[in-house]
C-alpha cells in the first residue's frame, strides 16, 4: 500500500492541510505529491517538455477551480495521453454544479466526490476513497509508465 | 438560457396586421357609380316599357272600338246597296210598266214594248232578265244580258197556235237581229212559279224566294235565280200581263264580290225563306246552299230588327260579325251577314304605334346613353376617390403622385373630400413614421435590456459558481480545522474553549446548509422547463416512501387521491412536492397522531392540489413572511431547516403559472393550495 504515490493537486493551502490531516487520521501512509495548479500537475505527470514526468501515480485527486490550467484541462490532458488514460482520477471539489459534473464524467473522471464542509464527514469520505481507490480497486500495469 | 429574445417582435406584428383596405371581399357593396348607372337605366327602362305597354293597350282598345264600328258601317253600306240594286229592279220593273200600259201591250206589240224598256234595262248592268208574260196566250218576251255582256232579245210563242217558234235577236248597232229559231218544247211561262206569284201578289209587285230557272241552252248546268214579279191589271181590274226583272245567282254574287273587295269584308246572305238558304256567299255560284250552322244563330240574334254586332267563331276564325235583317218588297227578307277578321291592331293604327314605339325606343336609348354618360360624370371622382383611399392604405412610404384633391374632378364636395384625404393621408403617413420611429426605439430598448438580463444572467451563473465553491473553501477551513483542534488539541483547552469551538463549528455546519439550500434555490428559478404529464399521486408515494424508509420509527397515516395529473416539469414539480411532504412530515413529528393527505378540488375547471397536515401549524399573522427566503415560524431548536423550501415551492408554483396560499392554526396543522 505504502509504494503506490497519491498525487493531490489543490491550490488552496487550507484544503491541503486539512486532506493530508485526513490521509494521517486515517492511517494512510501513502507517499502524497502535492500540485498547487494545475500546470504544476502537468509537469509532475509528463514533465516540463513533455519527455516524461518525475512521478508516475496510483491515483490522482483532482480539484476543478485551479490557477492557470484548470482541473478539467488537466482531466482532458490525462486522458489523452497514452502514458495516462488509464490513470484513475477522483475529481474532489467544493462543486456540486450539475454542469461540472457533467464535464467531470464526460472527459473520462472515475469519480467525482465533493468535498463536505464537516471535517467529520470529509475524514469518513478519504477514509473510503483510500480504501476503494488504494485497496479494493485494480488497476492495469500502465503501458507507458516507466 | 431565457432571454428576451424568445418575445415576438411587435413592430413587425403591428405592420403585418394592419387591415388592407379591400380585404373585405365577397360582400363589398355595389360602387356609387355602378348604383347610378344601375338605378338610373333601370328608372329609364321601366319608364320606357310602361309607355309601350300603355301604347300597345290603347292600340287595342281603340282597335276594338274601331273594328266594332267599322263592321257595323260595312253591314249598312252593304245594305244600302242592296236596297240599291233591289231598287233598281224595281224601276226597271215600272219603266216597263209603263212602256206596257200606254198603249196596253198585245202580241203584236211585245217586242217594240221590250224596245222600248231597253234603255232602262241597259241602265241596270246588275240585271239579268226583263220580261213580260202576256196572260191570253202565254206569250213571253224579255230582254237577257248575257255573261259576255252580250243583250239578247226573246220571244217565246207560248200557246199561239200559228207560229210556235222561239226566236232569238242579238241588240247590234242597227237593232235587234235574229240569231236563232227553236221549237218551243211547249214552254208555258204561265206554269212558272214567277207567274203564279205575280197573280198572288200586292199590286206593287213582289219579290219571291229564289228558285231554279229553266234554261233554254242545252247541256246548261243549273241556274238559279230571284225575281221581282208584278201583274199589270187594266182600271178595270183586267191582267193585262205580268213583269219580271230577275237577276241570277252569279249576278248577286258578283255584285257581293265587288263589294268585299271595296270593304274588306265577308257578306254574306241568308234567304229567310220557309227553308233558310244562303243565297250571297263567295262559295255559292249557280245554286243556293245548304245554311252554315255557325249562321243560324245569327238569324234568331238579328230578328229585333237592328244591327247585331259581335266578336264571335265563323268560318274557322274570331271575326268582327254584324247582321241584319233586310225586307224586301212582298214580305221576303234577306239577313244580311258582313264579317271581318279580328285584327289585333288595326292597320292604321299599327303603323302609328310602330311609330310611336321606335320613337319611345330611341328615346329610351337616348336616355341610357345620358344616365351612363351622367353616372360616368358625376361618379367618376368617387371612383378615382375610392382607388385614391384603396391605394393609401397600401404603400405608405410611397408620397403619391397626384393628391386626391387634383384627381377628385371639378366638383365643390368631391374636391373638399379629395383635400380632406390628402390631409387624411398624411397625419396617417405621419403617425405610422411615428409608430415606427416608436417601434424602433423600443426594439432597440428591447435588445438593451436583453443584453443586460443576458450579462446578469451569466453574472448570477458565476456568482452561483462562486458561492457554490469559493464561499464553502473558507467554510470549511473554519470547520476542519476547529474540529481538529477538538480532536487533537482537547487536552489542551478547557471547557469553555472547547464550547466555543464547538460553537463555530455548529455555524459553519448551519452555513454550510444556507449555502446549499440557497443554491438549490437559484437553480430552481434558473432551470429550463419542460412541460409534460406528470403523475402527482405516484409521485408523492414514492416520496412518502423515501421519508419512511429515512425515519422508520416515525408512526404516519398518509393518505394519497388517486389519479392527480398535472402539466409540468417533472423535476421541479418532485422538488415541490418533496418540500411540501417533507414539511408536512417535519412538522408532524411532534404529533402523536399524525396524518398527511394530498388532494384536489375541481374549482370551476381549474384543478387545485391541496397538502394538509395535522401537525404543529403556524399562526396566520405571519402568513406573509411564509414564503420569503430564509424566513421561519419556527426555532429552530424546535424544528430544523433553513426557511428556504416554501421559497422553493413559490417559485416552482409561479413558473407553471399557477398560486399557492397557505391556511393553518398553531398546533392544528397547515394546508397548503396551489395550481398550476
Amino acid at each position: 500500500m505504502s509504494n503506490k504515490t497519491i498525487l493531490l493537486v489543490e491550490d488552496n493551502p487550507d484544503d491541503e492541510e486539512l486532506t493530508l490531516l485526513a490521509f494521517q487520521q486515517n492511517k494512510i501512509c501513502n507517499a502524497i505529491t502535492v500540485a498547487r495548479d494545475g500546470a504544476e500537475a502537468l509537469d509532475l505527470l509528463f514533465g516540463p517538455d513533455d519527455k516524461g514526468g518525475s512521478i508516475s501515480p496510483t491515483l490522482v485527486l483532482l480539484d476543478l477551480n485551479l490557477p492557470k490550467v484548470s482541473g478539467l484541462d488537466v482531466l482532458r490532458r490525462i486522458r489523452g495521453d497514452a502514458r495516462t488514460k488509464l490513470l484513475p482520477v477522483v475529481v474532489l471539489t467544493s462543486s456540486q454544479e450539475e454542469q461540472d459534473l457533467i464535464d467531470g464524467y464526460s472527459l473520462g473522471c472515475n469519480s467525482y466526490v465533493r468535498k463536505p464542509v464537516n471535517f467529520a464527514e470529509f475524514l469518513e469520505t478519504v477514509r473510503q476513497l483510500g480504501l476503494y481507490w488504494l485497496l479494493l480497486n485494480k488497476t492495469p500495469e500502465l503501458p507507458a509508465a516507466r | 438560457m431565457r432571454t428576451l429574445d424568445d418575445q415576438p417582435a411587435l413592430t413587425h406584428e403591428a405592420q403585418t396586421s394592419e387591415p388592407h383596405p379591400k380585404a373585405t371581399g365577397f360582400s363589398q357593396p355595389p360602387s356609387f357609380t355602378q348604383a347610378l348607372v344601375t338605378s338610373v337605366v333601370g328608372l329609364v327602362t321601366a319608364l320606357g316599357l310602361a309607355l309601350v305597354i300603355a301604347m300597345i293597350w290603347q292600340g287595342i282598345s281603340s282597335t276594338e272600338e274601331a273594328a266594332r264600328q267599322e263592321i257595323s258601317e260595312t253591314l249598312n253600306r252593304t245594305v244600302e246597296r242592296l236596297g240599291l240594286l233591289v231598287r233598281s229592279a224595281e224601276m226597271t220593273a215600272e219603266s216597263a210598266e209603263r212602256a206596257a200600259r200606254w198603249p196596253e201591250v198585245t202580241s203584236g206589240t211585245l217586242r217594240s214594248t221590250l224596245e222600248r224598256s231597253l234603255a232602262a234595262f241597259e241602265q241596270r248592268p246588275e240585271l239579268s232578265y226583263l220580261g213580260i208574260v202576256l196572260p191570253d196566250t202565254g206569250e213571253y218576251g224579255n230582254l237577257e244580258r248575257t255573261a259576255s255582256g252580250e243583250i239578247l232579245l226573246w220571244l217565246f210563242p207560248g200557246t199561239r197556235p200559228h207560229d210556235p217558234v222561239t226566236r232569238t235577236y242579238v241588240l247590234t248597232d242597227q237593232g235587234f237581229v235574229l240569231r236563232d229559231e227553236r221549237p218551243t218544247d211547249g214552254y208555258d211561262p204561265r206554269k212558272r212559279p214567277f207567274y203564279q206569284a205575280a197573280l198572288d201578289g200586292s199590286p206593287e209587285g213582289k219579290w219571291i224566294p229564289g228558285y231554279k230557272w229553266i234554261v233554254h241552252e242545252p247541256d246548261s248546268p243549273d241556274l238559279w235565280g230571284f225575281s221581282f214579279v208584278k201583274a199589270l191589271r187594266s182600271g178595270e181590274g183586267r191582267l193585262v200581263g205580268v213583269l219580271d226583272t230577275d237577276f241570277d245567282m252569279p249576278a248577286l254574287n258578283g255584285f257581293l264580290q265587288s263589294l268585299v273587295s271595296e270593304y274588306r269584308s265577308e257578306i254574306q246572305i241568308v234567304e229567310l225563306a220557309a227553308v233558310p238558304r244562303l243565297i250571297g256567299d263567295n262559295a255559292v255560284e249557280r245554286a243556293p246552299l245548304p245554311l252554315p250552322d255557325d249562321l243560324a244563330p245569327l238569324i234568331e240574334l238579328s230578328a229585333s230588327g237592328g244591327p247585331f254586332v259581335s266578336r264571335m267563331e265563323l268560318d274557322g276564325e274570331h271575326r268582327w260579325v254584324a247582321a241584319r235583317r233586310m225586307e224586301l218588297k212582298g214580305g221576303l227578307s234577306w239577313l244580311v251577314v258582313a264579317s271581318r277578321k279580328d285584327p289585333f291592331i288595326q292597320a292604321p293604327l299599327r303603323l302609328q304605334l310602330y311609330q310611336v314605339v321606335g320613337m319611345g325606343l330611341v328615346m329610351v336609348a337616348g336616355l341610357l346613353l345620358v344616365s351612363v354618360w351622367m353616372a360616368r360624370r358625376f361618379g367618376q371622382p368617387l371612383t378615382e376617390l375610392e382607388q385614391r383611399i384603396a391605394s393609401t392604405g397600401h404603400d405608405e412610404r410611397e408620397v403619391p403622385v397626384a393628391s386626391a384633391a387634383s384627381v377628385a374632378g371639378g366638383f365643390r364636395e368631391t374636391r373638399l373630400l379629395g383635400e380632406a384625404l390628402d390631409r387624411f393621408a398624411t397625419e396617417r403617413r405621419q403617425a405610422q413614421a411615428r409608430l415606427e420611429a416608436f417601434n424602433a426605439e423600443l426594439e432597440e430598448r428591447v435588445a438593451h435590456r436583453t443584453r443586460e438580463l443576458q450579462i446578469v444572467n451569466e453574472e448570477l451563473d458565476s456568482f452561483s459558481y462562486s458561492v457554490s465553491h469559493d464561499l464553502r473553501a473558507p467554510l470549511r477551513s473554519i470547520a476542519g480545522f476547529s474540529e481538529i483542534l477538538t480532536r487533537s488539541y482537547a487536552d489542551a483547552l478547557d471547557g469553555k474553549a472547547r464550547d466555543y469551538l464547538n460553537r463555530v463549528q455548529a455555524a459553519t455546519h448551519r452555513m454550510g446548509e444556507l449555502i446549499d439550500d440557497l443554491l438549490k434555490l437559484s437553480r430552481v428559478s434558473r432551470a429550463e422547463m419542460r412541460r409534460e404529464t406528470v403523475d402527482l399521486s405516484l409521485m408523492a408515494h414514492e416520496i412518502l416512501a423515501q421519508l419512511r424508509q429515512d425515519e422508520p420509527d416515525r408512526q404516519v397515516q398518509t393518505g394519497v387521491a388517486d389519479g392527480l395529473i398535472a402539466e409540468g416539469d417533472v423535476r421541479l414539480l418532485r422538488i415541490l412536492l418533496e418540500n411540501l411532504l417533507g414539511n408536512a412530515w417535519k412538522f408532524t413529528s411532534k404529533t402523536p397522531d399524525a396524518r398527511i393527505a394530498f388532494t384536489a378540488v375541481n374549482e370551476s375547471g381549474a384543478t387545485t392540489f391541496v397538502v394538509s397536515d395535522n401537525g404543529a401549524g403556524f399562526d396566520m399573522r405571519y402568513a406573509d413572511k411564509l414564503f420569503a427566503p430564509f424566513q421561519r415560524l419556527h426555532r429552530t431548536t424546535e424544528f430544523s431547516g433553513t426557511g428556504i423550501g416554501l421559497a422553493t415551492v413559490q417559485r416552482i408554483v409561479g413558473r407553471h403559472g399557477g398560486v399557492i396560499s397557505a391556511e393553518a392554526e398553531p398546533g392544528k396543522g397547515a394546508t397548503f393550495r396551489f395550481s398550476l
